[in-house]
């Protein structure tokens, strides 16, 4: 390392963090921050100790990635996350099953998973507090972050993020941000920043199970090299600017500083990671997606994903599902986004009906796989989507599936559809799954009613 | 001016009122006319005034008081059916309440500011790294997308950063620095391709969807197959912008009006991607001429042109399998329309910047070569220069150093002046003095003014001139703004302003967000799609350029039209075919069609592909037009269920919903707006009756203003408007303010906005003349 990349506080920082994390493997790391939170008469070491404290005053400038202090081993028994999300919702008439509990009748679209239906459950009548604005709340779908159209509303750290930062340091990729289609993506950081989406199939592949050309590992190197001294500059100059500008930035340029510092750790991390080989795999690489069927798109995403998963790539992934072009279905010659708006028109629903069975099928084949190699109990994989109903852009009632991580499943929540029961609930109760012990999650008013293990 | 507010500012701190209690006067109105409901016990719309305490310093509280002085003041509250309060109490009442939320907003913003930190969008970035460097790369595709905040992806508050944003910062550095460097040291690269008739229609492996060969000409046909129409010949070697020359393009058999429309396209066209680049259209007529585009084609894609207006009759394929085979057919006699050419020469162009002037930026007017034996006073040189126009100021030895450093040890560990060159703009490039439109409190000063000048109306960073300017400080001077602003508004560059402003204010940029059902809406087609955007962007110019009245926002007596869009609308008029848009007088008979509001594209981006909604066009038309803001609905109010079937209006399912006291206030406005665009269609087609084929119930777009102006439709409604012009002056510069600063107008920009009203009135409220005001206010020259 360059002398001159000592010289400022978050190079120095780096550096002992790097230290760090090539000299203690990661369980000791976890037990020392354990150390350091919960002062306990247990008899340890001075240098312990002081490598403790030193990663405890370390701490606030490891918002990128901060592994869980108490990670409850007793209740944390499920490992990843999965969020799919639809930017157009689900047809609710034919997603509703008739009866609450375990002895509901299964609804049209969900009669082709009655093969995993104790692997699953389907959640009524719930939405996000505060949330609403179409297509707008999009941004709130992991968030559940209340806004109102058109005034500002910062968003907040989505579930996935929050796994990730506290559970992502042990993968290659702490977490993986994916779209059919465009580069929109309902993961937001913890100032409410989105995260742009990975949205080629052929990109995310290579990312993930092929090796680095020597050109682009050049490139990997020369930016830990000097990409960190770019960064460093920058840190300061924001450190700089906010004696310039006045104290009504200040918070503005703090979000550049944190930015530097995290980036700067994402590459230490990296380095890690460089010149390990990536994971060799059975699935080839997918030549030709086909922009015309958002279904095939869907299931070329989730094969990916599947694989991340299976090679512990990753353990937290959203795939926000946004394609327009469904007309490569057979039966359907509309735009999906069209067919959404279907205005009750009997031929515009029953194509919307063939989309949208596929995007629910293809969610199921999913599960089954995972089912089939015994991953899914340490999987919770949820669809939703910010639209209850596309066609009024309402944000109330959205659709709920939610699979995996060990929940007894097999029923139907039936909450009140006139005055929805919150979803931050859920994703409340899927954090506590995984040994994380926040006591709220957004607009959260406790864990999920009737979601046991 | 300054010296005054600071006063203001300085005496709310003094004599802040104390927490909780009201305000003097405030009290008595509030319990003669307000607690009634507005209490501990009714609390209606969740509103309890007896307890809310007066706190103006807290951004919740405020936002509240504001909320009660604007209803009482726009005479919503108390409401019609309860006592109406003696004009001169309310008058006294609402001074009263004013003048603390004044002083409270005014310290606010001057000492914070009105925008604070707003960081270049997406599409500042691209034209400023062209501007800076001289190349052109689409950079907008590989930034993530802005969110829009208050309307406008330009406004701070909506922008949040993160090291995802910074990673991508540091790869695009990357790619216009290799890009730029390549250009400089290697040279151009050199690529001329003349793709003659015959090579047109070269049979290539796979289904054949090219076009006809005949009698030395190439021709294309209306044929619904994906790709028909597609050139593999034209197909480019590299990323690039290039000049594409179509010759001789004639019509074969027009139609009534004379021309073939068609479109030129750029993608893979093959699989099933259809992942099409628009560059732009062809208006084919009798009269064989060359045709002329430039545009940025990406690395083996190819050039795909076809006649593309779905009212031309569509040719069968004429093979199984999906092949088109032209042996004994002849679909010139048969009567179809086509597209003929003799041949297409494409260039590879660099139209940012000459090889000369990016060399010139990189490496200084004596290049590499004049610092050989001093590359470390070079290297200094040089990024200082470069940081200058990067910051869009001078900088100071002392603020240029870090920047030199990087590059001086790369230098030291022996790379090239070059290479420790790149390292250095690298860092420049991703600095927030780069990144983001630094302002302090107050004034700004000349170089801030001039960036902001110059991002509102070039969308990219200032010029030498306007630099200059700044520079002799003499650009806060109100003449000397005033030159520039015509001097930048005359400039091509100003094009980019039309654009991004109209994008954002008008939603056109949404355009492509629903494709209308083809079932439904059989005419619409992509060449209609381009004609309205460009004939709303253009209507907008032309009212920059003659200054025309804010009126025309909401009538005219002139639009810009081409056949298309003419035959769209259905209006008779004399058109020049195959001259594209033109300025037309609009007949009598389409009057409807006079003004912004009842432009194809707005009418389109307010729609989804399949119905209409009152409700997204009044909240459109209000917000964005008439300056009246309309806040969300209340909590708990169900969605209307969209019902085109035809048997039931949206106007009954909104009377339900409208009968519901804490929807009416703003339905109130909402509603005759939403109501009188009823009568068009969700692509802009005048329509008496819902449903499919116009079948269903009529429309009714009569209704009545929120101050009791009666109309029976659109005609009617436009009458009310146009004699409205402080209101729709006021509109339109909140609009640009909000645009070009970079912050919503606040509760104290309100007296200053009156101003620009006042001083734009003086000449009839020209667009260009609200420009020069809004520009030259307090609102756009503070932070």
């Amino acid at each position: 390392m360059r002398q001159s990349d000592r010289r400022s506080l978050s190079g120095c920082l780096i550096v002992s963090l790097s230290e760090l994390l090539g000299s203690v493997p990661p369980n000791l790391l976890l037990e020392m921050k354990e150390f350091a939170n919960i002062s306990t008469g247990a008899k340890i070491s001075r240098r312990k100790v002081l490598r403790g404290a030193g990663i405890a005053l370390g701490l606030p400038l490891l918002d990128a990635m901060t592994p869980a202090f108490a990670v409850d081993r007793s209740t944390g028994v499920a490992k990843r996350f999965v969020g799919i999300s639809l930017s157009l919702g689900l047809h609710n008439p034919n997603l509703v099953p008739q009866g609450a509990g375990k002895d509901y009748k299964a609804s049209t679209y969900l009669k082709s998973l009655e093969d995993i239906r104790n692997d699953y459950t389907v959640v009524s009548g719930s939405s996000h507090p505060g949330v609403t604005g179409g297509h707008t709340a999009e941004g709130s779908i992991f968030s559940a972050c209340p806004n109102s159209r058109g005034a500002t509303s910062r968003n907040t750290i989505s579930l996935d993020q929050l796994m990730a930062k506290h559970l992502g340091h042990e993968t290659r990729f702490p977490s993986l941000v994916l779209n059919t289609s465009s580069q929109t993506s309902p993961s937001y950081t913890e100032n409410g920043a989105m995260i742009p989406a990975e949205n080629r199939a052929m990109d995310l592949y290579t990312k993930l199970f092929v090796n680095d050309s020597p050109a682009e590992q050049e490139r990997q190197a020369e930016l830990l090299r000097r990409g960190r001294s770019v960064m460093d500059v920058v840190g300061a100059e924001a450190k700089a600017l906010q004696r310039e500008v006045g104290a009504g930035d200040r918070d503005k340029l703090d979000a550049w500083f944190t930015s530097v510092r995290e980036l700067e750790q994402r590459l230490v991390a990296n380095e890690e990671w460089i010149h390990r080989p990536k994971p060799k795999v059975s699935l080839e690489a997918p030549k030709n997606v086909p922009r015309d069927n958002e279904v095939i798109v869907e299931r070329i995403f989730l094969d990916i994903v599947h694989m991340a998963l299976a090679t512990d790539s990753t353990r937290f992934i959203t795939l926000h599902i946004t394609g327009n072009t469904v007309n490569g279905l057979e039966g359907v010659d509309e735009s999906y986004h069209s067919l959404s708006h279907h205005g009750l028109d009997e031929e515009k629903l029953r194509q919307l009906s063939i989309v949208e069975q596929g995007v629910i099928n293809e969610w199921g084949n999913f599960l089954r796989r995972l089912k089939k190699e015994n991953m899914l109990d340490e999987t919770m994989v949820l669809m939703t989507s910010n639209l209850g109903n596309a066609s009024s852009h309402d944000n109330k009632n959205m659709p709920v599936l939610f699979g995996g991580g060990g929940f007894k499943h097999g029923q139907h929540l039936a909450f009140d559809q006139k005055n929805n029961y919150p979803l931050p609930n859920l994703y409340l109760s899927a954090l506590h799954r995984l040994g994380l012990q926040n006591e709220t999650f957004a607009t959260s008013t406790g864990e999920m009613d009737g979601l046991t293990v | 001016m300054i010296q005054m507010l600071a006063t203001v500012g300085l005496t709310a701190v003094v004599c802040t009122v104390s927490a909780a209690e009201h305000p003097k006067g405030v009290s008595a109105f509030l319990d003669q006319h307000c607690y009634d409901c507005h209490d501990d016990t009714v609390k209606k719309g969740s509103l309890n005034l007896l307890d809310l305490s007066f706190d103006p310093d807290n951004a919740s509280n405020f936002k509240l008081w504001q909320r009660v002085f604007e209803r009482v003041r726009d005479g919503e509250m108390p409401p019609e059916d309860e006592p109406q309060p003696d004009k001169k109490d309310a008058e006294m009442f609402l001074a009263e309440l004013k003048k603390p939320l004044l002083e409270v907003d005014l310290a606010k913003a001057e000492t914070e500011g009105r925008v604070l930190s707003r960081r270049l969008t997406r599409r500042e970035y691209e034209y400023t790294v062209q501007d800076l460097l001289g190349i052109g790369i689409p950079f907008t595709e590989l930034l993530p997308e802005d969110p829009a905040s208050h309307g406008f992806e330009t406004v701070a508050d909506g922008q949040q950063l993160s090291h995802h944003n910074l990673a991508r910062y540091l790869d695009v550095a990357d790619l216009a620095l290799a890009e730029a460097f390549d250009r400089a040291l290697k040279g151009d690269e050199p690529f001329k391709k003349v793709v003659t008739p015959e090579m047109c229609s070269k049979r290539t492996r796979g289904n054949y969807r090219g076009p006809e060969l005949r009698d030395g000409r190439s021709i294309s046909w209306p044929i619904t197959l994906q790709f028909f129409g597609r050139i593999p010949e034209t197909t480019v070697p590299k990323d690039g912008w290039y000049r594409i020359t179509i010759k001789d393009v004639q019509a074969v058999n027009p139609g009534e009006d004379g021309a073939v429309w068609g479109t030129l396209n750029s993608g893979t066209c093959y699989s099933n991607a259809p992942m099409l680049y628009m560059i732009g259209l062809i208006e084919a007529t009798s009269q064989p001429r060359d045709i002329v585009y430039e545009a940025w084609i990406r690395e083996d894609h190819m050039l795909e042109l076809k006649p593309n207006d779905a009212t031309l009759k569509r040719a069968p394929t004429g093979a199984t399998g999906g092949n088109v085979s032209f042996e004994d057919r002849d679909l010139k006699k048969q009567g179809f329309e086509g597209i003929a050419h003799r041949g297409i020469e494409i260039e590879r162009i660099y139209p940012m910047g000459s090889r000369k002037m990016v060399k010139e930026t990189l490496f200084g007017k004596d290049g590499l070569e004049g610092w050989e034996s001093k590359p470390k006073a070079g290297l200094k040189t040089l990024v200082k220069d470069f940081a200058s126009r990067a910051f869009r100021r001078p900088v100071t030895e002392e603020l240029v150093g870090p920047y030199q450093e990087i590059g001086l040890a790369s230098l030291e560990a022996g790379d090239s002046l070059a290479e420790s060159l790149r390292s250095s703009y690298r860092a420049i490039l991703c600095s927030p003095r780069f990144l983001t439109l630094l302002e302090s409190p107050g004034q700004l000063d000349d170089y801030a003014l001039a960036s902001r000048l110059s991002y509102a109306l070039w969308v990219s960073m200032p010029d030498e001139q306007l630099l200059k300017v700044a520079q002799e400080g003499k650009l806060s001077k109100p003449w000397a703004l005033s030159k520039q602003i015509d001097r930048m508004l005359d400039d091509p560059k100003a094009d980019r302003f039309v654009k991004s402003f109209t994008d954002q204010w008008l939603k056109l940029k949404e355009i492509d967000f629903t494709t209308p059902d083809r079932g439904l809406y059989p005419e619409f087609d992509p060449v209609l799609q381009q004609s309205m955007l460009e004939e709303t962007r253009a209507f907008f110019a032309q009212l920059v350029k003659d200054d025309l009245a804010v009126k025309n926002l909401v009538d005219s007596k002139f639009s810009m039209l081409n056949g298309r869009l003419a035959r769209h609308y259905r209006a008779d008029v004399d058109l020049k075919i195959g001259e594209g848009l033109q300025r037309i007088a609009l007949p009598e008979a389409n009057q409807a069609r006079g003004g912004l509001v009842t432009h194809g594209a707005i009418l389109k981006v307010t729609a989804d592909g399949t119905s209409t909604s009152p409700v997204v066009r009044g909240v459109f038309v209000n917000e964005r037009i008439l300056g009246m803001h309309i806040p969300p609905p209340p909590p708990n109010v169900p969605a209307i269920e969209p019902d085109i079937r035809g048997a039931t209006s949206i106007r009954d399912q909104l009377d339900k919903h409208r009968s519901n006291e804490s929807c009416a206030a703003c339905h109130a406005k909402i509603d005759p707006p939403g109501f009188v665009l009823e009568q068009f269609d969700p692509i802009g087609m005048w329509r008496k009756n819902y449903g499919r084929g116009g079948k269903g119930v009529a429309v009714d777009p009569s209704g009545v203003t929120p101050d009791g102006a009666e109309f029976g439709g659109i005609t009617g409604w436009k009458r009310i408007y146009t004699e409205r012009e402080p209101q729709l002056a006021k509109g339109f510069a909140s609009q640009l303010l909000t645009y070009g600063t970079g912050a919503a107008i606040r509760f104290s920009d309100e007296e200053a906005l009156d101003r620009v009203v006042a001083e734009a009135g003086k000449s009839g409220y020209g667009v260009r003349s609200l420009i020069h005001a809004s520009l030259k206010s307090r609102i756009f020259t503070h932070k």
